[in-house]
């Protein structure tokens, strides 16, 4: 590959990316909450205060 | 041969680049372009990252606060009756695109059809809350997932990106056309700074292009710019020496012409009395005599050709102009000076077409042309006078060889190389001036001189004097008398 497709195809590799990127992003894996932050006693096992 | 053939491939390769090099204006223009771009791209890149991370985060604690609250109904209604799950799932009320998702019992409720990530469920349902962002077909979801212990069941809430996908699209394409605004302006502040600063290389250029017509005392004016003022400064002091020395050559030739001109006249005058005395002389004596009186005569017509020149050189030429009618004094040069009768032919309009011309050069110029002819041609064929708008063009046709194209600007030019090849052959005893101060003469009246093929295709040369008419004297005037070697146009049989 000659230099200069080299260079046009870095290019628009980087603009496919950009154009990619352009939405929400995903997440690989699950992303955990703070127990403390969940309100109204959701995480609360009446079972186990004890 | 093979060597010259390398040669020219060698070249060929090292000219191709230069060709297709862009000049410095358009690599200006060129440079703030892509600048522009480069510099609203980062600036659009910048702004696209953080308005989406602020809006997504933004849109995220939203949909858990929502998701705490639709958690909390459906523990408050399990809890109240904690068989009726599908009535838990009514009592959330869910914002448009948001699915409300219960597992319990090792069961799944849903509203609509729903899939929740393994993932994330194997976490939820290990008591972690935990969200996941996730695509599902063309669409980015948000599913926050809650464990409720306190009825055995965990709820998940699926929220949708779309709109928000929406907007970004729309602030992408928006950042986009600003930077195309951007290369766009950045390309014109390209063209306009690179006009500005070129400016004084525009002013050199014409200056170089002046001097080298002939008007060596150009000179470019100063300008502020410390780099452009240095290039100015020695354009100028190179005009400055480029014209001293032209004009210190031409005081010489014409210092040396001058001096030559004595000891000339005084040969000229031992030579007339020794022709005076030619019949005393034995048969050598008056061969050498004649050599003599040729070479003298050749000698004096260079010298007074060469003083001819330096007042051209010098500017020290003037016109003493006179309105004559030009077909009259085409006609009476041509008699003047032809031995043998040559056809004056006349265009449309050509009859008492008035012109301002210094008649002494004029005459001058004709006798030149019809010597070199005689010289180089064996002699004119016919001279025509054409008026074309408000120009006049005389033509000098010959029968001769003619000139190849490459010649054609060469055989005015002093000492011309077809001058010296001629002589060398022995076709010419001519100085090599005549077609030189031919175009001096013409160039001070503000005309033109050149040489073509003749028009008729035949073989041969036709010298053209181009000069400007005085527009009164056009065609409205009667056509005078023509005389015995004036013949207009349409009279003469093609």
């Amino acid at each position: 590959m000659t230099r200069r497709r080299l260079r046009k195809a870095l290019v628009g590799a980087a603009l496919v990316v950009a154009l990619a990127n352009c939405g929400v992003p995903t997440d690989s894996e699950p992303r955990r909450i703070d127990s403390e932050q969940v309100p109204f006693g959701l995480l609360e096992d009446p079972n186990n205060q004890n | 041969m093979a060597t010259r053939a390398t040669g020219t491939r060698r070249r060929v390769r090292a000219t191709i680049p230069h060709a297709r090099r862009l000049g410095l204006r358009a690599r200006l223009i060129t440079a703030f372009a892509l600048g522009g771009l480069a510099l609203s791209a980062l600036m659009a890149l910048i702004s696209f990252s953080l308005v989406r991370q602020n809006l997504v985060e933004q849109h995220e604690r939203t949909a858990t606060a929502e998701a705490y609250v639709n958690a909390r109904v459906v523990r408050d209604t399990l809890r109240g009756d904690s068989t009726d799950v599908a009535g838990a799932l009514d009592a959330v009320q869910a914002q448009p695109g948001s699915t409300p998702v219960l597992y319990r019992d090792g069961e799944w409720y849903a509203a609509t059809g729903a899939t929740i990530p393994i993932l994330l469920r194997d976490e939820v349902l290990a008591g972690q809350p935990a969200s996941l962002r996730y695509t599902s077909g063309d669409d980015t979801l948000l599913v926050v997932g809650l464990p409720l212990p306190a009825v055995g069941a965990a709820y998940f809430e699926i929220s949708s990106f779309a709109e928000l996908e929406g907007t970004l699209r729309s602030l992408a394409l928006s950042l986009v056309v600003a930077g195309l605004v951007t290369t766009v302006a950045g390309a014109a502040l390209g063209a306009y700074a690179s006009r500005h600063v070129l400016r004084p290389l525009a002013e050199v250029r014409q200056a170089a292009a002046a001097i080298a017509g002939g008007r060596l005392d150009t000179r470019v004016a100063r300008v502020d710019d410390a780099d452009l003022g240095a290039l100015v400064g020695s354009f100028n002091d190179m005009a400055s020496a480029l014209q001293e020395r032209i004009e210190s050559d031409n005081r010489f030739a014409s210092d040396v012409s001058h001096e030559l001109r004595s000891p000339l006249t005084t040969l000229a005058a031992a030579v007339e009395v020794l022709e005076g005395q030619r019949d005393e002389l034995p048969e050598r004596a008056r061969a050498a005599l004649d050599l003599l009186r040729d070479d003298i005569g050749r000698f004096t017509a260079m010298v007074d050709g060469l003083l001819e020149i330096s007042r051209f050189d010098a500017g020290a030429a003037h016109l003493a102009l006179d309105e004559v009618d030009i077909a009259e004094l085409v006609r009476q040069s041509v008699t003047a000076n032809s031995d043998e009768p040559v056809p004056v032919i006349l265009g449309p309009g050509a009859s008492g077409c008035i012109v301002d011309v210094d008649k002494r050069r004029f005459v001058q110029v004709m006798a030149n042309l019809l010597d070199n002819a005689r010289k180089y041609a064996g002699g004119a064929t016919r001279v025509t006078v054409e008026v074309n708008g408000v120009m006049v063009r005389i033509g000098v046709e010959d029968s001769g060889p003619g000139i190849s194209p490459d010649e054609r600007e060469r055989v005015f030019e002093r000492f011309s190389r077809a001058h010296r090849e001629a002589r060398s052959r022995g076709m010419s005893d001519g100085v090599g001036l005549g077609l030189s101060l031919v175009r001096g003469h013409v160039e001070l009246h503000g005309g033109r001189v050149w040489v073509e093929d003749r028009p008729d295709g035949e073989p041969g040369a036709r010298f053209v004097i181009e000069l400007a008419s005085v527009l009164r004297g056009l065609p409205d005037e009667p056509e005078p008398d023509l005389g015995p070697a004036a013949v207009p146009a349409s009279e003469v049989e093609s």
